[in-house]
């Protein structure tokens, strides 16, 4: 049925004469464990495809990604991941059908955006490749500094879980013979929410509320975001808090501080405080970005620079846990572009065991290397 | 008496840096223009990477959006500058992989613009009550051109440059060759400007910029130059970064 949508679309509006456009990318990696050197088994996205009509007013887009996924019989699957319709009116703009929605200020963790599940096979994963797409509808409205949106969306907003490190038991627990207790039934329900944005000089401040469910319970929760954006000199601070309120008044709160740093030997430097502080939640609730669900506080620092006249890009980071159970993670990775087309990339995440029992400590046994190669089209 | 008379006409007609660049800032240019870049980035080992760009612009620059076509791994991405007088400029940039918008400082003006030679200062105009300006020569030339060579020196304004010399050209006062220093007085990069004229106006036909530190450089060729389309204000609004203008 979505693969008919899409086709239907595309055949309208070729009729239409509307533009075409295409862009994506071909993924090859091999990612292994480095305890086993076995293949982690982790899904692969090894193709993603975005196809783009423009007509008047209006676009089509769409992204279907070629999956792999040892767990599943067949491996194969291609993803719909989103295909909408997007409406350019003088206000803004409207989007209908199933997509990603990005809301927030800080970068890749953020707790005020949680429109969309997330799939915790690419947990790792930057942007939206995280993201599972949902049936929305969505505007956005611009007013001389300031910007609204307004979504509503119609879909089951569950999760999907990484199939090789056991989220499952953690969130759940297990049952006498050890086995983990499996998730709640997902019907599909309405969510909806607005954010209200406003710009200033040096400065932007944002408020949000989402009428959502919890994505590992399945139970309603509302989330009030306040985020704050502010430059100074060469010096950038993104702020995001959401304080979430549960079902049955459980209430706690997420945050995170960003600070990005002036350039310094040509390195990119980026520092990320976060952490979850509890009120009276009784259980791990499955809002916000992956991370927060490892610990209740974490620090990351993280650096890029380009090498050998921009042919090699370093990226780095230290994660440390300094929630239950400490432990922290190092990681890095080298992408070197052969030309402008094809990359090679290297990356290695290494993750080192704490004092005592926590979900960050479970992580050790998955410290992996990968190696890919991407070609873009 | 000769010499006195030449002298006399020579203090009375000579010009100062301020107002020469009085003359530069006050060149009559189109109230829009659009146009396709090529941008050539060549590192030291002789690697070019090249990318094709739309551009818009209004109000001579002050205002002006790039959408990114190619490479591959770039198509999607787009820049929005609005520049203000009494306020920070305005940089942001549509990321379609991750599907924000991210609003970036516009004092980190050293950085690099899409890994090019060019530093998101060079992409800014310079405002005139920020630098002090003196002519070091006025009866240089260049291919063939006279011109003046004007020196500015950024007063009180982070900047990633110590002072440039440019050498303006005497008929059109059009920017034609620059040098531009680090803060250690070094030089850093060398710029060529070639122009093209259209219906009396002259716009930027080809940079070059070369980093000398880095043995690197950049040449942007602009085609497709249109002028006074209409290109309203409203154009230069977030949402118009997300899609790439029709054909």
């Amino acid at each position: 049925m979505k693969l008919k949508i899409v086709l239907f679309s595309i055949l309208l509006l070729n009729n239409l004469n509307a533009e075409f456009s295409y862009s994506g990318k071909i993924y090859l990696p091999y990612n292994f464990n480095l305890k086993t050197y076995k293949n982690t088994e982790l899904p692969i996205r090894f193709v993603d495809l975005n196809l783009n009509y423009s007509f008047l007013n209006i676009d089509f887009k769409s992204n279907i990604a070629l999956e792999y996924d040892w767990s599943t019989e067949p491996n194969e699957k291609i993803n719909l991941r989103e295909y909408y319709f997007s409406y350019y009116p003088s206000f803004g703009e409207i989007t209908i059908g199933k997509q990603i929605i990005s809301w927030g200020f800080a970068d890749g963790n953020n707790p005020t955006d949680n429109i969309n599940p997330y799939d915790f096979n690419y947990m790792f994963a930057s942007g939206v490749d995280r993201k599972i797409g949902v049936h929305s509808i969505s505007s956005t409205m611009y007013y001389h500094n300031s910007k609204i949106n307004l979504v509503m969306s119609y879909d089951d907003f569950k999760h999907h879980f990484n199939s090789q490190i056991p989220f499952e038991c953690f969130i759940y627990g297990s049952n006498d013979d050890g086995n983990c207790l499996n998730a709640p039934e997902f019907s599909k329900h309405i969510e909806y929410g607005i954010d209200f944005q406003y710009n200033m000089n040096q400065a932007e401040i944002a408020i949000s509320y989402l009428n959502s469910h919890d994505r590992f319970h399945n139970e309603n929760i509302q989330t009030i975001g306040a985020n704050l954006l502010y430059m100074h000199d060469e010096f950038t601070f993104r702020f995001e808090n959401a304080f979430y309120i549960a079902n049955n008044n459980e209430k706690f709160l997420q945050g995170i501080i960003q600070v990005e740093y002036p350039e310094l030997f040509r390195f990119n430097a980026t520092t990320q405080l976060f952490g979850t502080y509890d009120f009276n939640a009784k259980k791990i609730y499955g809002i916000g970005p992956p991370l927060f669900i490892l610990s209740e506080y974490m620090i990351i620092f993280s650096t890029s620079r380009m090498f050998l006249d921009d042919v090699i890009e370093l990226n780095n980071f230290i994660l440390y846990n300094l929630g239950k159970g400490h432990g922290y993670s190092i990681g890095g990775e080298v992408n070197y572009t052969l030309n402008d087309y094809i990359q090679s990339s290297i990356n290695i995440s290494k993750f080192f065991k704490g004092s005592g029992t926590s979900s960050f400590n479970n992580l050790e046994n998955h410290s992996n290397l990968k190696i890919s190669l991407t070609y873009f089209f | 008496m000769k010499f006195l008379i030449v002298l006399f006409v020579s203090i009375v007609f000579s010009m100062t840096g301020k107002e020469l660049s009085i003359l530069m800032d006050n060149r009559e240019s189109p109230k829009d223009v659009s146009s396709e870049l090529n941008m050539e980035i060549t590192n030291k080992k002789g690697r070019v990477r090249k990318s094709k760009i739309k551009s818009i612009s209004k109000d001579n620059n002050a205002k002006q959006i790039l959408w990114f076509l190619s490479p591959a791994d770039d198509k999607g991405i787009s820049y929005l500058k609005i520049e203000h007088d009494n306020q920070d400029d305005e940089i942001r940039l549509w990321l379609p992989g991750f599907k924000k918008f991210r609003r970036i400082s516009s004092n980190k003006k050293a950085d690099s613009f899409m890994g090019s030679d060019l530093s998101y200062e060079d992409m800014t105009s310079r405002q005139m009550k920020d630098y002090s300006f003196k002519i070091i020569d006025s009866n240089a030339d260049i291919d063939g051109k006279s011109c003046y060579i004007l020196e500015s020196i950024p007063n009180g304004i982070d900047s990633e440059y110590s002072r440039h010399i440019t050498w303006v050209d005497d008929n059109t006062y059009l920017a034609i060759k620059e040098e531009s220093f680090n803060q250690n007085g070094n030089l850093l990069k060398l710029k060529k400007i070639k122009y093209k004229l259209i219906d009396s106006f002259h716009l930027v036909s080809e940079i070059f910029v070369e980093n000398i530190q880095k043995k690197s450089n950049t040449k942007l060729t602009f085609s497709n130059l249109n002028i006074n389309t209409g290109i309203k204000n409203k154009m230069f609004q977030e949402k118009n970064m997300k899609r790439l203008p029709r054909k």
